[in-house]
Protein backbone atom coordinates (compact mmCIF):
# COMPACT_ATOMS: atom_id res chain seq x y z
CA UNK A 1 0.00 0.00 0.00
CA UNK A 2 2.71 2.38 0.67
CA UNK A 3 5.26 3.01 -1.88
CA UNK A 4 8.86 4.13 -0.72
CA UNK A 5 9.54 6.99 -3.38
CA UNK A 6 13.13 6.72 -2.10
CA UNK A 7 14.57 5.80 0.99
CA UNK A 8 13.24 8.63 2.77
CA UNK A 9 10.36 9.44 1.65
CA UNK A 10 6.88 7.11 0.97
CA UNK A 11 3.55 7.63 -0.93
CA UNK A 12 0.51 6.03 -0.46
CA UNK A 13 -2.67 5.89 -2.55
CA UNK A 14 -5.28 6.73 -0.28
CA UNK A 15 -7.97 5.35 -3.02
CA UNK A 16 -6.32 2.07 -2.67
CA UNK A 17 -5.28 2.02 1.15
CA UNK A 18 -7.87 3.62 2.85
CA UNK A 19 -7.82 6.09 5.60
CA UNK A 20 -4.00 6.61 6.72
CA UNK A 21 -3.24 7.68 10.33
CA UNK A 22 0.64 9.67 10.15
CA UNK A 23 2.36 11.89 12.55
CA UNK A 24 1.34 15.11 12.48
CA UNK A 25 3.25 17.25 10.22
CA UNK A 26 5.10 14.48 8.44
CA UNK A 27 3.15 14.88 4.63
CA UNK A 28 5.11 16.90 2.71
CA UNK A 29 2.85 17.01 -0.22
CA UNK A 30 -0.78 15.81 -1.81
CA UNK A 31 -2.89 15.35 -5.09
CA UNK A 32 -6.16 14.85 -5.27
CA UNK A 33 -8.67 15.87 -2.85
CA UNK A 34 -7.47 14.42 0.73
CA UNK A 35 -8.80 15.69 4.49
CA UNK A 36 -6.37 15.83 7.45
CA UNK A 37 -7.79 15.83 10.97
CA UNK A 38 -6.42 14.93 14.18
CA UNK A 39 -6.31 11.21 15.44
CA UNK A 40 -6.56 9.96 19.22
CA UNK A 41 -4.74 6.73 19.49
CA UNK A 42 -6.97 4.92 22.17
CA UNK A 43 -6.39 5.16 25.49
CA UNK A 44 -3.77 7.56 24.97
CA UNK A 45 -3.64 11.18 24.93
CA UNK A 46 -6.89 12.84 25.60
CA UNK A 47 -8.78 10.24 27.32
CA UNK A 48 -5.93 9.61 29.65
CA UNK A 49 -6.10 5.52 30.32
CA UNK A 50 -9.46 5.63 30.29
CA UNK A 51 -9.58 4.39 33.96
CA UNK A 52 -7.34 1.13 33.78
CA UNK A 53 -4.34 3.50 34.53
CA UNK A 54 -4.59 7.27 36.35
CA UNK A 55 -2.26 9.68 37.50
CA UNK A 56 1.57 8.97 37.10
CA UNK A 57 1.06 5.88 34.94
CA UNK A 58 -1.43 8.21 32.57
CA UNK A 59 1.49 10.81 32.80
CA UNK A 60 4.21 8.27 31.39
CA UNK A 61 2.16 6.88 29.08
CA UNK A 62 1.49 10.37 27.28
CA UNK A 63 5.03 10.04 26.71
CA UNK A 64 4.57 6.61 24.26
CA UNK A 65 1.92 8.92 22.38
CA UNK A 66 2.49 10.91 19.34
CA UNK A 67 0.13 13.37 17.85
CA UNK A 68 -1.17 11.92 14.38
CA UNK A 69 -3.21 12.77 11.90
CA UNK A 70 -5.93 11.19 9.77
CA UNK A 71 -5.68 11.65 6.40
CA UNK A 72 -8.68 10.42 4.05
CA UNK A 73 -10.54 11.01 0.75
CA UNK A 74 -9.28 10.49 -2.95
CA UNK A 75 -5.48 11.43 -3.66
CA UNK A 76 -1.77 10.40 -3.17
CA UNK A 77 0.31 11.79 0.21
CA UNK A 78 3.72 11.49 0.68
CA UNK A 79 5.38 11.59 3.73
CA UNK A 80 8.85 11.62 4.99
CA UNK A 81 10.16 12.86 8.61
CA UNK A 82 13.61 15.20 9.17
CA UNK A 83 15.35 13.39 6.19
CA UNK A 84 15.25 9.76 8.60
CA UNK A 85 15.07 6.85 6.44
CA UNK A 86 12.17 5.14 6.54
CA UNK A 87 10.68 1.45 5.90
CA UNK A 88 7.35 0.26 5.06
CA UNK A 89 6.82 -3.30 6.75
CA UNK A 90 3.72 -5.15 5.63
CA UNK A 91 2.44 -6.26 9.27
CA UNK A 92 0.32 -9.05 7.40
CA UNK A 93 3.35 -10.92 6.15
CA UNK A 94 5.08 -10.72 9.57
CA UNK A 95 2.71 -12.11 11.92
CA UNK A 96 -0.01 -9.42 12.17
CA UNK A 97 1.96 -7.76 15.44
CA UNK A 98 4.03 -5.51 15.60
CA UNK A 99 5.87 -3.64 18.71
CA UNK A 100 7.05 -0.14 18.27
CA UNK A 101 7.80 2.98 19.85
CA UNK A 102 5.12 5.70 18.63
CA UNK A 103 7.87 8.17 18.10
CA UNK A 104 9.55 5.57 15.21
CA UNK A 105 6.22 5.24 13.90
CA UNK A 106 5.25 7.57 10.21
CA UNK A 107 2.30 6.20 9.04
CA UNK A 108 0.19 2.94 9.07
CA UNK A 109 -2.83 2.01 7.53
CA UNK A 110 -6.41 3.30 9.82
CA UNK A 111 -7.45 -0.46 9.47
CA UNK A 112 -4.49 -1.53 11.86
CA UNK A 113 -5.79 -1.14 15.84
CA UNK A 114 -2.99 0.28 17.76
CA UNK A 115 -2.69 0.35 21.50
CA UNK A 116 -0.26 1.55 24.56
CA UNK A 117 0.64 -1.66 26.53
CA UNK A 118 3.50 -2.00 29.34
CA UNK A 119 6.81 -3.19 28.21
CA UNK A 120 6.54 -5.22 31.03
CA UNK A 121 4.02 -7.12 29.75
CA UNK A 122 5.19 -7.92 26.54
CA UNK A 123 8.84 -9.55 28.39
CA UNK A 124 6.16 -11.80 30.17
CA UNK A 125 8.46 -11.86 33.33
CA UNK A 126 9.48 -7.95 33.72
CA UNK A 127 12.87 -7.34 33.16
CA UNK A 128 13.85 -10.73 34.98
CA UNK A 129 12.42 -9.10 38.05
CA UNK A 130 9.86 -11.56 38.27
CA UNK A 131 7.07 -9.34 37.40
CA UNK A 132 4.78 -8.05 39.89
CA UNK A 133 5.31 -4.34 41.36
CA UNK A 134 8.98 -4.84 41.68
CA UNK A 135 9.47 -5.99 38.31
CA UNK A 136 7.64 -3.03 36.94
CA UNK A 137 10.06 -0.56 39.30
CA UNK A 138 13.02 -2.49 38.26
CA UNK A 139 11.58 -1.88 34.63
CA UNK A 140 11.21 1.73 35.05
CA UNK A 141 14.75 1.88 36.13
CA UNK A 142 16.25 0.30 33.84
CA UNK A 143 14.26 1.95 31.08
CA UNK A 144 14.98 5.53 32.09
CA UNK A 145 18.42 4.56 32.13
CA UNK A 146 18.64 3.47 28.73
CA UNK A 147 15.92 6.06 27.52
CA UNK A 148 13.22 2.80 26.55
CA UNK A 149 10.21 3.80 27.20
CA UNK A 150 8.02 2.27 30.13
CA UNK A 151 5.49 1.95 27.15
CA UNK A 152 5.43 0.69 23.55
CA UNK A 153 2.73 1.22 21.01
CA UNK A 154 1.39 -2.49 19.90
CA UNK A 155 0.06 -2.36 16.30
CA UNK A 156 -2.75 -5.49 15.22
CA UNK A 157 -4.10 -5.91 11.48
CA UNK A 158 -2.97 -7.11 8.18
CA UNK A 159 -2.00 -3.48 6.94
CA UNK A 160 1.02 -1.41 6.16
CA UNK A 161 3.54 0.12 8.57
CA UNK A 162 5.89 3.28 8.07
CA UNK A 163 8.57 2.86 10.54
CA UNK A 164 11.39 5.31 10.87
CA UNK A 165 15.10 4.47 11.78
CA UNK A 166 18.21 6.49 11.47
CA UNK A 167 20.83 5.59 8.93
CA UNK A 168 18.04 2.69 7.57
CA UNK A 169 16.47 -0.55 9.01
CA UNK A 170 17.89 -4.20 8.59
CA UNK A 171 16.26 -7.28 9.72
CA UNK A 172 16.71 -9.57 12.39
CA UNK A 173 15.58 -12.93 12.69
CA UNK A 174 14.46 -14.32 16.07
CA UNK A 175 14.13 -18.26 16.80
CA UNK A 176 13.60 -20.14 19.95
CA UNK A 177 16.99 -21.81 19.44
CA UNK A 178 18.54 -18.16 19.19
CA UNK A 179 18.35 -14.64 21.20
CA UNK A 180 19.12 -11.69 19.65
CA UNK A 181 20.44 -8.55 21.36
CA UNK A 182 19.73 -5.34 20.58
CA UNK A 183 21.38 -2.29 21.52
CA UNK A 184 18.32 -0.13 23.14
CA UNK A 185 19.31 2.80 21.50
CA UNK A 186 19.30 1.22 17.93
CA UNK A 187 16.25 -0.90 18.83
CA UNK A 188 13.16 0.06 16.81
CA UNK A 189 10.66 -2.61 16.69
CA UNK A 190 9.84 -5.71 16.50
CA UNK A 191 7.47 -8.01 14.93
CA UNK A 192 5.65 -11.49 15.73
CA UNK A 193 5.96 -13.32 19.05
CA UNK A 194 9.06 -11.19 20.10
CA UNK A 195 9.34 -11.05 23.88
CA UNK A 196 12.04 -8.31 24.60
CA UNK A 197 13.88 -7.97 28.12
CA UNK A 198 16.35 -5.62 29.31
CA UNK A 199 19.41 -7.22 30.02
CA UNK A 200 22.42 -6.15 32.10
CA UNK A 201 26.00 -7.28 31.26
CA UNK A 202 27.83 -5.44 33.95
CA UNK A 203 28.55 -6.64 36.88
CA UNK A 204 30.98 -5.72 39.76
CA UNK A 205 33.87 -7.21 38.12
CA UNK A 206 33.68 -5.02 35.39
CA UNK A 207 33.07 -1.62 36.65
CA UNK A 208 35.24 0.57 34.64
CA UNK A 209 36.06 -2.42 32.08
CA UNK A 210 32.99 -2.67 30.14
CA UNK A 211 32.89 -2.70 26.45
CA UNK A 212 30.58 0.44 26.70
CA UNK A 213 27.91 -1.86 25.70
CA UNK A 214 26.51 -2.91 29.64
CA UNK A 215 22.60 -2.78 28.46
CA UNK A 216 20.86 -5.07 26.04
CA UNK A 217 17.42 -6.14 25.21
CA UNK A 218 17.89 -9.52 24.73
CA UNK A 219 14.36 -10.42 22.05
CA UNK A 220 14.06 -14.07 22.19
CA UNK A 221 10.55 -15.80 20.75
CA UNK A 222 9.78 -16.27 17.00
CA UNK A 223 9.45 -13.57 14.82
CA UNK A 224 11.35 -10.05 13.32
CA UNK A 225 13.78 -7.40 15.14
CA UNK A 226 13.96 -4.26 13.34
CA UNK A 227 17.35 -2.72 14.19
CA UNK A 228 18.97 1.08 13.12
CA UNK A 229 22.34 2.07 11.89
CA UNK A 230 22.99 4.24 14.54
CA UNK A 231 22.72 4.59 18.10
CA UNK A 232 20.29 7.94 17.93
CA UNK A 233 16.81 7.89 19.94
CA UNK A 234 14.57 9.85 18.19
CA UNK B 1 27.77 -2.30 18.44
CA UNK B 2 23.65 -1.84 17.47
CA UNK B 3 22.89 -5.79 17.77
CA UNK B 4 24.21 -9.63 18.08
CA UNK B 5 23.26 -13.31 18.16
CA UNK B 6 25.20 -16.15 20.32
CA UNK B 7 27.69 -15.50 23.12
CA UNK B 8 29.55 -12.50 22.29
CA UNK B 9 31.33 -10.78 25.40
CA UNK B 10 32.52 -6.84 25.25
CA UNK B 11 34.92 -5.19 27.17
CA UNK B 12 36.91 -1.99 27.13
CA UNK B 13 40.01 -3.18 24.62
CA UNK B 14 42.09 -0.88 27.48
CA UNK B 15 44.62 1.66 27.59
CA UNK B 16 45.99 2.20 24.24
CA UNK B 17 43.39 0.47 22.19
CA UNK B 18 44.70 -3.10 23.26
CA UNK B 19 48.09 -2.27 21.34
CA UNK B 20 49.91 -1.95 24.52
CA UNK B 21 50.90 1.29 27.34
CA UNK B 22 53.62 2.84 25.13
CA UNK B 23 50.48 3.08 22.20
CA UNK B 24 48.53 4.48 25.36
CA UNK B 25 50.88 7.09 26.31
CA UNK B 26 51.40 8.09 22.43
CA UNK B 27 47.55 8.60 22.10
CA UNK B 28 47.47 10.60 24.86
CA UNK B 29 50.20 12.67 24.34
CA UNK B 30 49.27 13.23 20.19
CA UNK B 31 45.51 13.96 20.72
CA UNK B 32 44.82 11.15 18.21
CA UNK B 33 42.89 8.68 20.74
CA UNK B 34 41.48 5.85 20.17
CA UNK B 35 38.69 4.44 22.45
CA UNK B 36 38.19 0.84 21.16
CA UNK B 37 36.82 -2.38 22.83
CA UNK B 38 37.16 -5.78 22.30
CA UNK B 39 34.80 -8.57 21.01
CA UNK B 40 34.92 -11.80 22.25
CA UNK B 41 32.82 -15.12 21.41
CA UNK B 42 31.13 -17.07 19.08
CA UNK B 43 28.06 -15.08 17.60
CA UNK B 44 27.59 -12.44 14.80
CA UNK B 45 27.58 -8.81 15.50
CA UNK B 46 26.62 -6.05 13.84
CA UNK B 47 28.35 -2.73 13.97
CA UNK B 48 27.29 0.94 12.80
CA UNK B 49 27.55 4.39 14.46
CA UNK B 50 25.20 7.20 13.80
CA UNK B 51 23.90 6.41 10.37
CA UNK B 52 27.47 6.83 8.55
CA UNK B 53 28.20 4.95 5.76
CA UNK B 54 30.73 2.13 6.35
CA UNK B 55 33.58 0.68 4.01
CA UNK B 56 35.31 -2.36 4.22
CA UNK B 57 38.92 -2.52 3.44
CA UNK B 58 41.31 -5.34 3.18
CA UNK B 59 44.39 -4.92 4.42
CA UNK B 60 47.48 -7.52 3.01
CA UNK B 61 50.32 -6.88 5.12
CA UNK B 62 50.18 -3.45 4.27
CA UNK B 63 50.07 -0.13 6.54
CA UNK B 64 46.94 2.48 6.40
CA UNK B 65 46.90 5.85 7.81
CA UNK B 66 43.36 6.22 8.89
CA UNK B 67 41.53 9.31 10.81
CA UNK B 68 41.10 7.60 14.33
CA UNK B 69 37.63 8.98 14.32
CA UNK B 70 36.65 7.33 11.31
CA UNK B 71 37.45 3.93 12.47
CA UNK B 72 34.80 1.61 13.27
CA UNK B 73 35.74 -1.72 13.60
CA UNK B 74 39.53 -3.57 12.86
CA UNK B 75 40.17 -7.13 13.27
CA UNK B 76 41.68 -8.08 16.58
CA UNK B 77 44.93 -9.52 14.85
CA UNK B 78 45.39 -5.99 13.23
CA UNK B 79 47.84 -3.62 14.94
CA UNK B 80 47.36 -0.09 15.72
CA UNK B 81 50.20 3.11 16.33
CA UNK B 82 50.52 6.42 16.18
CA UNK B 83 52.71 7.80 13.74
CA UNK B 84 53.75 11.55 13.15
CA UNK B 85 52.11 12.56 10.05
CA UNK B 86 53.52 15.98 9.30
CA UNK B 87 52.98 19.67 9.87
CA UNK B 88 49.05 19.38 8.84
CA UNK B 89 45.55 19.76 10.70
CA UNK B 90 46.32 23.24 12.23
CA UNK B 91 43.43 24.36 10.02
CA UNK B 92 41.98 20.57 9.84
CA UNK B 93 41.84 20.40 13.72
CA UNK B 94 43.31 16.47 13.52
CA UNK B 95 46.64 17.33 15.16
CA UNK B 96 50.04 16.32 13.69
CA UNK B 97 49.92 12.63 14.18
CA UNK B 98 47.77 10.14 12.54
CA UNK B 99 46.74 6.55 13.25
CA UNK B 100 48.02 3.67 11.36
CA UNK B 101 46.69 0.32 10.92
CA UNK B 102 48.89 -2.71 9.89
CA UNK B 103 48.17 -6.48 9.40
CA UNK B 104 46.35 -9.11 7.40
CA UNK B 105 42.97 -8.18 7.94
CA UNK B 106 39.76 -6.41 7.56
CA UNK B 107 39.01 -2.64 8.81
CA UNK B 108 35.48 -1.11 8.78
CA UNK B 109 36.01 2.66 7.88
CA UNK B 110 32.89 4.98 8.66
CA UNK B 111 32.36 7.73 6.00
CA UNK B 112 30.19 10.46 5.80
CA UNK B 113 27.70 11.47 3.16
CA UNK B 114 28.32 8.50 1.00
CA UNK B 115 30.17 5.47 0.51
CA UNK B 116 34.30 6.67 0.61
CA UNK B 117 35.61 7.60 -2.85
CA UNK B 118 39.64 6.06 -3.76
CA UNK B 119 41.80 7.89 -5.48
CA UNK B 120 44.45 6.46 -7.00
CA UNK B 121 47.83 8.69 -6.33
CA UNK B 122 51.09 7.79 -8.88
CA UNK B 123 54.25 9.40 -9.29
CA UNK B 124 52.71 11.68 -12.65
CA UNK B 125 49.69 12.60 -10.39
CA UNK B 126 49.71 13.50 -7.39
CA UNK B 127 46.71 14.82 -5.87
CA UNK B 128 45.63 17.28 -3.45
CA UNK B 129 42.76 16.72 -0.98
CA UNK B 130 40.98 18.80 1.44
CA UNK B 131 41.80 17.54 5.38
CA UNK B 132 38.65 17.22 6.19
CA UNK B 133 37.55 14.89 3.56
CA UNK B 134 40.73 13.34 4.50
CA UNK B 135 39.65 9.63 5.67
CA UNK B 136 42.47 7.31 4.88
CA UNK B 137 45.57 6.91 2.53
CA UNK B 138 47.47 3.34 1.88
CA UNK B 139 50.44 2.41 -0.09
CA UNK B 140 54.14 4.36 -0.63
CA UNK B 141 52.88 7.86 -0.10
CA UNK B 142 54.43 11.21 1.40
CA UNK B 143 52.24 13.71 2.51
CA UNK B 144 52.28 17.43 2.47
CA UNK B 145 50.65 20.44 3.73
CA UNK B 146 49.39 23.03 0.84
CA UNK B 147 49.26 26.58 2.09
CA UNK B 148 47.53 29.21 -0.09
CA UNK B 149 47.23 32.01 2.30
CA UNK B 150 47.56 34.99 0.34
CA UNK B 151 46.68 38.43 1.22
CA UNK B 152 43.01 37.77 0.01
CA UNK B 153 42.92 35.91 2.90
CA UNK B 154 44.12 38.57 5.71
CA UNK B 155 41.34 40.68 4.67
CA UNK B 156 38.58 37.88 4.64
CA UNK B 157 38.25 37.01 1.11
CA UNK B 158 40.08 33.75 1.17
CA UNK B 159 37.97 30.69 -0.66
CA UNK B 160 37.57 28.84 1.84
CA UNK B 161 40.14 26.34 0.46
CA UNK B 162 43.50 27.58 2.38
CA UNK B 163 44.66 24.47 3.80
CA UNK B 164 45.04 21.21 1.52
CA UNK B 165 46.94 18.17 1.83
CA UNK B 166 49.22 17.00 -1.01
CA UNK B 167 49.71 13.06 -1.71
CA UNK B 168 52.94 12.13 -3.89
CA UNK B 169 53.76 8.53 -4.26
CA UNK B 170 52.43 5.39 -5.50
CA UNK B 171 49.12 4.47 -3.47
CA UNK B 172 45.36 4.85 -2.74
CA UNK B 173 43.84 7.82 -1.05
CA UNK B 174 40.51 7.38 0.42
CA UNK B 175 38.29 10.38 1.15
CA UNK B 176 34.47 10.67 2.22
CA UNK B 177 31.79 12.99 0.60
CA UNK B 178 31.42 15.55 3.37
CA UNK B 179 33.86 17.83 5.66
CA UNK B 180 34.15 17.25 8.88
Amino acid sequence: MFTAVNSKVVSVNLAQSGPIVARRGAMLFYTGQVYFEPHQVPGGGGGMGGGMMGGMAGRMLSGEHEATMLAQGNGVVHYGFRGIEATVVNLGSVGGQMRVEASRLLARTADIQASIVSVASSGGQGGGGGGGLFGSLRNAAAGAMTGQGMFTTQLMGAGSVVVLGHGGIFELPVNPGGAVLVDPQAFVASAGQVNSTLKSAMSWRNVGRGGGESMQLECTGQGVVYVQASEQKM
Amino acid sequence: MVAYEGQVTFKSAGFGGGAGVVAGLKQKATGESLSLMECTGHGVVYFAHDAAEVTIIDLNGDTLQVESEQLLLLAGNLTTNVTFAGVRGMAGGQGLFTTTVAGQGQVALLSRGGPLIHLEVSPQYPLVVDPDAFVCARGQLTQSFDTDVSWRTAVGQGSGEAFSLRWAGTGVVSIQPAER
